[in-house]
């Protein structure tokens, strides 16, 4: 239980992360802007890391036991960046989230189905009400702007 | 139509970066795995700033609030990772979904962090039904 509000608290943190990350690009340019949030998430990690006595985290004897597959998370994080701002630049809001949004539920499935030999029909109806849901949100969402703007 | 496959790709790696991500909590403690997912991309955006672009770097200027990123960046890697590793990724990106969602709609209820005010109308409570059924049965069958 605990797991799934913390979950729910992540979207909310993404939420307010975004508004930052919008307010940064305005000021900074979206890559400059992108490299405050890494620069001071990199150093203050650091210092948590060291202040929580993790510090031999970082041995060279640990890092070498860990697959290098598994730090590609961080390149397709900034890949998926790149490509959502290329991306939403062309398109509109709606279906920039309803793609992404396809893709992200999509691969987490087939990855949970990978790492964990977790898999239901249940999840990918779930998925599927999700989409739905989230279009439904941004059709009325948008008509309701458009609405508004014509008065 | 290549946009649309760009935006696809886009969410797949998200998708990606979330599930690996969690692998790594296999090995590193949350703020190591902060570490190691931040520090990687700054090194990777620094080449690309400073070799590629050829750009100079900016700091200063924004509003004080803008340089809070990085801590909410440490709240949702660490929290994704961690509960990624407890009830997977399609579970916790569900969820996260949700939250997003329901905090995008109270942000423009009450139009908070200046943002202008855009109350609910009855039209939109279905798709937030839809979601809340969706992620009931993505987390719990």
């Amino acid at each position: 239980m605990v797991y799934w509000i913390v979950a729910f608290f992540n979207g909310f943190c993404n939420s307010i992360n975004k508004m930052m990350n919008v307010k940064a690009g305005q000021v900074f340019g979206t890559a400059n802007g992108a490299l405050i949030n890494y620069i001071e998430a990199t150093f203050l990690s650091l210092a948590l890391l060291f202040l929580t006595g993790r510090g031999a985290e970082l041995s060279a004897e640990n890092m070498a036991r860990v697959p290098l597959w598994v730090y590609l998370g961080a390149v397709c994080g900034l890949l998926a960046m790149v490509l959502l701002i290329v991306g939403t630049l062309r398109t509109n809001v709606l279906l920039s989230s309803i793609l992404t949004l396809v893709g992200n539920l999509g691969a987490a499935a087939v990855l949970d189905y990978l790492f964990y030999g977790i898999f239901s029909w249940y999840k990918i109806a779930g998925i599927a009400l999700i989409l739905l849901g989230t279009t439904w949100i941004e059709k009325t969402g948008q008509a309701a702007k458009q609405s508004a703007d014509a008065e | 139509m290549a946009y649309f496959g760009l935006l696809l790709l886009a969410g797949i790696l998200q998708g990606m970066m979330v599930s690996l991500n969690g692998q790594l909590g296999n090995y590193y403690s949350m703020f190591g795995i902060c570490f190691f997912v931040h520090g990687i991309a700054l090194v990777l955006l620094l080449v690309y700033l400073l070799v590629i672009r050829r750009q100079k770097l900016r700091f200063t200027g924004a509003p004080w609030y803008v340089y809070l990123v990085g801590v909410m960046g440490i709240a949702i890697v660490s929290t994704s990772s961690w509960c990624t590793l407890h009830i997977g990724a399609a579970a916790m990106l569900a969820l996260s979904t949700a939250g997003q969602l329901i905090s995008s709609k109270l942000v423009d209820q009450f139009g908070l962090f200046g943002m202008p005010v855009v109350k609910l109308r009855a039209k939109q409570l279905p798709g937030y039904l839809l979601i809340i059924a969706g992620v009931a049965l993505v987390v719990l069958l």
